[in-house]
């Protein structure tokens, strides 16, 4: 045993959260729709201290342009037996500019749902957390989907 | 692979199917309001007679859940070998429950084994609306959440 436990929850350094943020590519935006908090699944790229994330035009456009949303992504380390989150809180804008569109095409922002995604959101954060925790069920962490999506990251 | 697939358009789910689904994960993630914004947090949940449960500690993430305004859940998942994902979301409002043995026997054995923190209240999220869309990613996949079908511990 060790004399001293890992504490619960740990906050993560801006650093770490921006790291994280620039490995990772999907996401999950929180916005307000009709007063009732939704949550959509995004792709996004990092775009220097912004993230950019397409949509089509709809529900989730309107609303993300009118009100403050909030971007999530979280994942395990198997190394560390460790999850973590960073969330990234803030407001958006509609990029117009067709050579700003360019360079985050070649950034690859490529969005894996099918349908219509005209429109590309720029999201200015203004808040960045993150937190790791440590969890004692490892068996649990070993899903086929883990291994899914390592297999495709190599 | 071909280059440029044809790319069906997503398909949306049905109730039975959804809750079949939500089922099959223990992770989601929560979508709540704070104050003046939007927050996210990962939470186990479980599935208990048309109802979900979570447990959490005292903080942020008790408060707005139960701050009056109503919540949202999602859930998703992807099948690496066909690359059929899917995503539900539950929109509902939520109570404070008391841990009663019948709410224990339903979500005791998901929600207790964790790290040692203390995580006393457990909220249910009543739904009052349920979406769910399954479809093809895209290629390049580059999916999907680690988090899905696992154990978290440790949140506030």
């Amino acid at each position: 045993m060790n004399a001293k436990p890992d504490p619960v929850v740990e906050r993560l350094a801006p650093d770490e959260c921006w790291t994280l943020l620039e490995q990772t590519n999907v996401g999950r935006l929180a916005v307000l729709v009709d007063g009732h908090p939704d949550i959509f699944p995004v792709n996004y790229v990092l775009d220097r201290d912004s993230i950019v994330f397409r949509t089509g035009v709809g529900t989730k456009f309107w609303s993300t342009m009118t009100t403050p949303c909030a971007v999530e992504i979280d994942g395990y380390r198997a190394d560390s037996g460790k999850a973590w989150s960073v969330v990234v809180r803030g407001r958006t804008n509609l990029i117009l500019d067709h050579q700003e569109r360019a360079g985050v095409d070649a950034l690859g922002l490529d969005p894996w749902q099918p349908g219509s995604k005209d429109f590309y959101l720029r999201l200015i954060p203004e808040a960045v957390t993150g937190r790791r925790f440590t969890t004692k069920r490892p068996d649990l962490w070993g899903t086929p989907l883990n291994d899914a999506r390592t297999a495709t990251f190599h | 692979m071909t280059n440029k697939p044809a790319i069906p358009e997503p398909e949306n789910l049905d109730i039975k199917q959804c809750w079949e689904l939500l089922r099959s994960v223990s992770v989601g993630r929560l979508a709540v309001w704070a104050d003046d914004h939007p927050d996210i947090f990962p939470i186990n949940y479980k599935v208990d007679h048309g109802t979900l449960v979570f447990r959490t500690g005292e903080g942020t993430k008790l408060h707005a859940s139960l701050g009056g305004t109503p919540v949202a859940l999602e859930a998703d998942g992807v099948d690496a070998s066909s690359g059929i994902a899917w995503s539900v979301v539950v929109k509902g409002t939520t109570e404070s429950i008391k841990l009663t043995q019948d709410v224990l026997d339903t979500v005791g054995l998901l929600l207790f084994p964790w790290q040692a923190g203390r995580k006393d209240h457990f909220v249910r999220i009543v739904p009052t609306s349920m979406t769910g869309r399954r479809f093809k990613v895209t290629p390049p996949l580059t999916w999907w959440s680690p988090l899905d079908d696992a154990t978290l511990a440790g949140l506030e």
